[in-house]
């Protein structure tokens, strides 16, 4: 009956949780669903034959290309590939221990050396980079084989101007041509309707490029949040001391009048960063209770979290115990799926470097953290002070070096794991943020899944026009291997993960908005207004939840008024039913509710679509529940 | 609302009544007056079609007076109008009796309101719409960073008056969007409070937002209403009052409504006691779920036992077209009064009523805990539920059908 059972059933996440350790080669992805979502059960059974000799050229010496017959593409790893291989030896071995100083190897933090080359850092770290077979399962080869037949020969390598419409030479047959302008990407050649959708192949370049790491910056207000981050871009020479010079710190990303004014942030604020391990997007939260909603617009589009806490006396408390937002913030990055956190212990020099109290801190926050089920390899902790840059990039004060012996933050994020992203699944893009200049329409936002590429076709959902992506930037150029002649194609892809900006034609400024999501039009996720979710109550919730609660429903960056229409069943942890229709759900505990929003967005079985599949909801400023969706009504 | 002419039978509660409504809010207490199968009498405009010895025909628009008996009404909360339409029961020198038509009541007009028995219900209402004494007006505007809600809170009402949606760019450095869509947005808000607020009338405007928005839109109204010179707002500054809202949602008005100082404010006007009156049943439930029942099946039971203090109703539970389950509200109301209940009848036009209405309609805080009804099942009054919401529904054919019924086609 504990309650941290009731939190785990509900944010379990299979790539971190259960899998852990096998977390890199772990190819575990739910196809079936894919299968049956999209795609005729009627027209699979051509693809099945087609795919069985293909693949079996791919892979010549696999013995068995299709263990589940009902799966298009076999999921047999090709024996081509020694990766797996290799990929479990560096398994077995931990992830760098927290505070064994050899990890924190030699960091350039700045600029990366340029012939900056995973597999070397591999050996030494032995963990960040695993041989290049980790993360496109095995069955994306085979899929390719399956769907490029006549080109099989050249397994690897897609035609020259694949994903062009027109390029179609497989698309041939009985296609007219409506089913091909629909159709952009798919080379299958069964297809009727244009409502097929046929997964694009994964363009090789993505296999082994990395994407963009995106970390969220959370705290209770005036904790030091964008100071912190403010020093990060000072010390990692993004901004010149002689810019940052007089102004405070905290000015660099906070960039609004209003937020200067009165010294708080008010918006998220968007860096980047480059350590030698990723290429990071800082998200700079406000830590403001007014501003939770904008902060959960933040958090929902974050992999990995640091969460800045104020040492000195009083501060600590006041933001920690005495209703400050630490403790939501917490909950809300665990229920939206941040599952790595680092813990700044700021403001330590006020304290002289107290190795006490920095001590007293770790113990109250990790027992709060674990509680959350934070796995507790995921958490780290150390001490710094954003004002003086003390540990940022480097320790000068003999106090604090005299105890702490671990990374200093620009090490510690270069530690994160890297998040395990889903290529082969429908694209969906959530806009953060829209707005015209010179170029045209910009939407800027993070790729939830999939992949885009410049020139493609996507439809704006919930109003369901189509745009042309005319040009995608990245906010950094992500890091490429040198060596490879088309990195330059990474260039001009946002993959799942990517914060980017894409430049849009054929829709007017003010037809997009915030929260709108881009997907490809023949694999759009469901319009709907009611759904079955799996909730957990928080225990900062007064008034309980009866049925018809009017809510406020945020998912990604959308806030939309909602009510709990039924109250289905009162659940234990594990799912299992304690009461069903209950009258009302109080503090700490799980249930399967309806719930019905005012209007339709595009939302999705958490089974589908992670980040289209959680939510936070908020009633009168306050949290009361996060949950998964589980099915659509 | 005046009240002219009562003829009402003491023997069986029968008779009809004449009324003339002369403010907005006027016409939703009629609305709620207005049950299927009663007969109305008031002067309409109607086409009357004549055809001469030759064939051809002629039309024109004539006033007349009719009486029909309702067969659906409605209320449009955008323009302020209540619709009736039914058969016409008057014989006519223009009118076939027994054709169609659709009323429309007006302002200063009086119409008559026959019925077969006119209950306790009925009776509250017209002695609330006819209370001389004008509750005041309320302005409420809630606002988040590009979402603004203007709206205008009556006795009865809640209207929105305007809705402000702008897209705002987030910051960027080197880059202004920013700073010029909020003042985009400002400016639109600043614009509808202009248009749509009549100081004359509205006693206090409440502006709500989180965080610094409101302060900042404030700054943004004061200086702009001494640079243009915009008297309404000159004169009437004292009239704002900046208060706390979550978002700038609708429903957030509530929020300022239980704000405890504007609760104050406003001590005497409806909306602040029904919103009092539901935070307490919130609460109850909280404190002691054994005291605080929701649905008619439980309160009902709860009512047998003479255990309910404080009785919440939604004004739609009475506009039921289902005869029978109107009664056994009305009954249920007449009970708790006799034992000394309050009872508290929310306007579905409120925020606050409309979350009841979500929560079945009907709730109660009980004297005594009674933990045993807490077994006893919900399907009756879900169903209740499900057929009032259906009432709610707006079918655009079906208005489209009656129109043309009306022409006599």
């Amino acid at each position: 009956m504990s309650r941290h059972r009731m939190v785990r059933n509900l944010t379990q996440d299979d790539y971190y949780d259960d899998y852990d350790d096998e977390y890199y080669d772990d190819d575990y992805y739910e196809d079936d669903d894919l299968q049956q979502q999209y795609a005729p059960p009627s027209l699979s059974k051509p693809i099945i034959a087609a795919a069985a000799p293909a693949s079996v050229f791919a892979a010549p010496v696999a013995a068995a290309p299709a263990p589940r017959a009902q799966i298009p593409w076999p999921k047999a790893k090709p024996a081509v590939n020694t990766a797996p291989a290799i990929a479990k030896g560096s398994l077995t071995k931990p992830p760098p221990g927290w505070g064994t100083p050899s990890n924190s190897a030699p960091v350039g933090v700045a600029q990366p050396p340029p012939g900056f080359a995973p597999p070397s850092n591999t050996a030494s770290v032995g963990v960040a980079k695993p041989p290049d077979g980790w993360g496109k399962p095995a069955a994306l080869q085979s899929q390719k084989a399956t769907t490029l037949p006549a080109t099989a020969a050249g397994v690897m390598k897609p035609p020259p101007d694949w994903g062009k419409p027109s390029s179609g030479q497989e698309a041939s047959k009985n296609q007219d041509s409506k089913t091909k302008a629909t159709a952009t990407k798919s080379k299958s050649s069964n297809k009727q309707q244009g409502s097929v959708y046929v997964p694009k192949p994964v363009p090789d370049i993505l296999k082994t490029a990395k994407s963009q790491l995106s970390m969220v910056v959370l705290g209770h207000v005036d904790a030091g949040k964008s100071t912190m981050m403010g020093q990060v871009l000072v010390q990692a020479g993004y901004i010149s001391k002689r810019e940052a010079g007089k102004k405070p710190m905290s000015w660099i990303l906070d960039e609004n009048e209003q937020e200067r004014e009165r010294g708080v942030t008010m918006e998220i604020g968007t860096k980047t960063v480059r350590v030698p391990k990723h290429d990071i997007v800082l998200l700079d939260a406000p830590g403001h209770a007014d501003f939770v909603p904008i902060m959960i617009t933040g958090a929902a589009n974050a992999d990995v979290a640091i969460l800045v806490v104020a040492a000195n006396t009083g501060e600590f408390e006041a933001g920690f115990d005495g209703g400050g937002q630490t403790k939501e913030h917490i909950l809300l990055a665990r229920g939206l799926g941040v599952t790595q956190i680092l813990v700044a212990i700021n403001k330590l020099d006020m304290e002289d470097w107290s190795k006490q109290r920095y001590d007293e801190i770790q113990a109250k926050v990790k027992s709060y953290l674990l509680q959350q089920q934070f796995a507790p390899k995921r958490i780290r902790f150390l001490p710094l002070s954003g004002l003086t840059g003390e540990n940022v990039k480097s320790r000068n004060d003999s106090k604090l070096s005299a105890w702490y012996k671990g990374p200093t933050l620009l090490d510690a994020m270069n530690d994160f794991l890297p998040a395990k992203r889903q290529l082969e699944k429908p694209f969906r893009f959530g806009i953060t943020d829209v707005y015209a200049e010179g170029k045209g329409v910009v939407a800027r936002g993070r790729v939830m899944q999939g992949f885009v590429e410049a020139g493609e076709r996507l439809v704006v959902l919930p109003i369901g026009d189509v745009v042309t992506v005319n040009k995608l930037e990245h906010l950094q150029p992500p890091t490429t291997d040198d060596n490879d002649k088309n990195a330059f194609k990474r260039l001009s892809i946002g993959m799942a993960g990517d914060t980017v900006e894409l430049v849009l034609s054929g829709i007017e400024l003010v037809r997009l908005s915030v929260g709108s999501i881009l997907s490809n039009p023949n694999a759009r996720p469901p319009l709907t207004k009611k759904a079955k979710a799996k909730v957990f109550i928080l225990d900062s919730v007064t008034i309980p939840i009866i049925r018809g609660a009017r809510v406020m429903f945020h998912m990604q960056s959308l806030d939309i008024p909602a009510t709990v229409s039924k109250l289905i069943a009162l659940t234990k942890g594990g799912g299992e039913v304690i009461k069903e229709r209950p009258r009302a759900l109080s503090r700490n505990s799980s249930a399967i509710v309806e719930i019905t929003l005012n209007d339709k967005i595009a939302m999705e079985q958490f089974s589908s679509c992670r980040a289209l599949g959680r939510f936070v909801l908020r009633r009168s400023g306050d949290t009361i529940a996060v949950g998964v969706i589980d099915e659509l009504l | 609302m005046k009240l002219v002419k009562r003829n009402i039978s003491s023997k069986d509660g029968g008779g009809s009544i004449t009324l003339r409504p002369d403010t907005p809010e006027d016409l939703w207490h009629a609305f709620n007056l207005l049950q299927k199968g009663d007969c109305v009498r008031c002067t309409t405009v109607r086409k009357v079609v004549k055809e001469s010895s030759t064939g051809s025909t002629t039309s024109n628009k004539k006033r007349l007076m009719l009486t029909i008996e309702v067969k659906k009404v409605d209320f449009d909360p955008d323009v302020l109008e209540v619709r009736i339409s039914g058969k016409v029961q008057s014989e006519n020198d223009f009118v076939r009796l027994g054709a169609h038509h659709t009323l429309t009541l007006e302002l200063n007009q009086n119409f008559s309101l026959e019925k077969e028995c006119w209950d306790q219900i009925y009776l509250d209402v017209i002695e609330e719409a006819c209370n001389p004494e004008r509750q005041a007006e309320v302005a409420g505007v809630v606002l988040h960073s590009g979402l603004a809600h203007v709206c205008l809170v009556t006795g009865a009402l809640t209207i929105t008056k305007a809705r402000i949606e702008v897209n705002i760019p987030k910051k960027r450095t080197g880059s202004s969007q920013n700073a010029k869509s909020i003042k985009k947005f400002f400016e639109a808000v600043y614009q509808a409070i202009l248009r749509h607020i009549d100081f004359a009338r509205v006693k206090v405007v409440l502006m709500g937002s989180p965080g610094f928005v409101k302060d900042d839109f404030f700054k943004y109204l004061q200086e702009e209403m001494v640079r243009r010179d915009d008297r309404p707002f000159i004169e009437n500054k004292s009239k704002f009052v900046l208060c706390k809202a979550s978002n700038g949602h609708k429903h957030a008005l509530d929020e300022v409504f239980s704000d405890p100082a504007i609760m104050a404010r406003m001590n005497d006007t409806k909306v602040a006691r029904e919103v009092e009156a539901l935070n307490k049943f919130m609460r109850m439930m909280e404190v002691d779920p054994d005291r605080a029942y929701y649905g008619f099946a439980h309160v009902s039971k709860a009512q047998e036992q003479l255990a309910v203090d404080t009785l919440l109703l939604t004004d739609q539970l009475f506009r039921s077209s289902n005869v029978k389950a109107r009664k056994e509200y009305v009954t249920l109301v007449e009970e708790a009064r006799a034992a000394g209940a309050k009872v508290f009848i929310f306007s579905s036009m409120h925020l606050s009523g409309q979350q009841l209405q979500q929560v079945s309609g009907v709730a109660a805080i009980l004297r005594y805990p009674l933990p045993e009804i807490a077994e006893i099942g919900e399907e009756e009054e879900e169903e209740v539920a499900d057929d009032a919401s259906s009432d709610e529904e707006y079918d655009p054919l079906w208005r489209v059908k009656e129109d043309v019924a009306d022409m006599g086609l």
